[in-house]
């Protein structure tokens, strides 16, 4: 099973594929995609195009996104929030929105991934965790 | 069209029955295509006629073309055969042209980059059914309404169960990755290295079609020592893998002086003829492009001019004679110098605007 952990960060997508057959994972890719203006229709469907991209790559199983607030004094930016439509938009499978505390109950890490990956990566454990205690 | 075998005049002559408006175009290789009005809808259409020997890769390019699903790959909308080994398959017309059409228009900065991103996208579709491409090159990428499309499925190959390689390509020697020519084979990063070439072209990089151009001083006395054709071809294909095979095909100094310092890390990293310093995946490949694309502005070619918009108003870089260029500013029609640079060349000039 492949889960794509994707975390938003002002105009930064930063995502970790993990792969599992059980208990262990494997990282299979990580990167960080930009979206270079948000009221830019080509700035857009470039980020389309590279979003589908990303997905056609990994064919990941289940999408695990990063909950962020869409209101109040934490909410997530203009750049996320359509960076996050985009992909919803895009995705070929589920999608497990996964809340700060889920992803704070996970402890691992990636030791080779670069810090700013690290939510990513435990929004994809946090949601492969789920999965397989659901299934 | 009297120079065709019979089984081409009996298809297009079956096809007459709904189409009109047939016109040869010679510009492709690997078969006989036309282009043609279908007479009900009007809408244009491309058919490629092949031949190919009786067998299960008969009909490996429209089988291909068809298991692809994404709108950067052009859509097949009919197959047919007309003999046993004669057939045919019909795709739309893109009347924008190709990619070759575009890099002559000089492309603006992020239009240059949204192609490259847009051909990712189709290449990912072509590896996610593990398939290579083997032959991206800017004659196979067809424009439609400014939406590249990869076009030429003739050297598309599937990869074997368990294998991430398989042969090389013995298609465009220009396009062909440093691993094609020392082990024969081609995997996903040879996509990745063509797609690299392409960007590069794109962003307008010199890359000459005429082989001569590759000789240096040397390599010209010894070439024009050859007599044979045959013998010529082939030390001018040496001199090629050569360059290939030592990250020397690119000429990174021919990019407009507007090119940033991460687009040159970015398509190095894209071309590296040593595969394990080679971007590894067209997904790897496009997170690149997008943090390329925010790193530099939309820069332009108007006329002999470099352009760039910045908020209310525009820059202008204007040739002024003796090679010397000096930076406008734009605002409401009217144009004066902007303050803070000075006449001199193109690269200094950007500089002092960057």
């Amino acid at each position: 099973m492949k889960v794509l952990g994707v975390e938003f960060s002002s105009s930064q997508m930063n995502y970790v594929a993990i792969r599992s057959n059980g208990d262990a994972y494997e990282v299979i890719t990580s990167n960080r995609m930009t979206l270079s203006g948000t009221r830019d229709r080509n700035a857009l469907i470039a980020f389309q195009d590279a979003a589908k991209t990303l997905l056609n790559d990994v064919g990941p199983d289940l999408l695990a996104i990063k909950e962020k607030p869409e209101a109040g004094r934490m909410q997530a930016g203009a750049a996320s929030l359509k960076m996050e439509a985009i992909l919803l938009a895009n995705a070929p499978c589920a999608v497990d929105f996964v809340s700060g505390a889920r992803i704070n109950q996970t402890d691992d890490e990636g030791l080779t991934l670069y810090a700013y990956l690290q939510p990513a990566l435990k929004a994809a454990v946090a949601a492969l965790k789920r999965k397989v205690e659901n299934s | 069209m009297c120079d065709h075998p019979d089984e081409i005049k009996d298809g297009l002559a079956a096809l007459s029955t709904d189409y009109r408006n047939f016109d040869e175009n010679n510009r492709g290789a690997n078969g006989y295509l036309f282009f043609a009005e279908n007479k009900i809808s009007g809408r244009s259409v491309a058919i490629k006629f092949y031949c190919g020997e009786l067998g299960e890769r008969q009909h490996d390019e429209p089988k291909q073309l068809a298991a692809i699903d994404s709108s950067n790959v052009l859509p097949i909308l009919d197959a047919r055969m007309v003999s046993k080994e004669w057939g045919y398959f019909i795709t739309p017309r893109c009347s924008d042209g190709d990619l070759d059409d575009l890099i002559t228009t000089r492309p603006s900065v992020h239009s240059a980059i949204d192609t490259a991103i847009g051909i990712c996208c189709g290449v990912s579709a072509i590896h996610a059914q593990r398939m290579v491409h083997r032959d991206l090159k800017p004659g196979n990428i067809v424009l439609d309404g400014g939406i590249p499309r990869i076009a030429d499925f003739g050297s598309v190959r599937a990869l074997d169960d368990g294998k991430e390689t398989t042969q090389a390509s013995r298609h465009s020697i220009l396009y062909r990755p440093p691993e094609s020519f020392n082990a024969d084979v081609y995997g996903r990063a040879g996509d990745v290295y063509q797609i690299g070439l392409i960007t590069y072209q794109l962003l307008g990089g010199a890359l000459s079609y005429n082989a001569e151009d590759y000789l240096i001083q040397s390599e010209r006395k010894e070439y024009l020592e050859i007599k044979d054709p045959v013998d010529r071809s082939l030390y001018i294909d040496s001199v090629i893998e050569r360059r290939a095979c030592s990250g020397k095909l690119l000429d990174l100094s021919t990019l407009p002086p507007w090119v940033t310092g991460t687009a040159k890390r970015c398509l190095n990293e894209l071309t590296a003829s040593d595969l394990s310093k080679r971007t590894p995946t067209v997904s790897d490949a496009v997170a690149k492009l997008t943090q390329v694309r925010t790193s530099m502005q939309d820069w332009r070619w108007d006329a002999e001019s470099a352009c760039v918009c910045s908020g209310q108003y525009r820059i202008e870089i204007r040739p002024i004679g003796d090679g010397n260029y000096q930076a406008f500013k734009i605002k409401n029609g009217a144009s004066r110098r902007l303050q803070g640079t000075h006449k001199g060349s193109l690269q200094e000039v950007v500089r002092q605007v960057l």
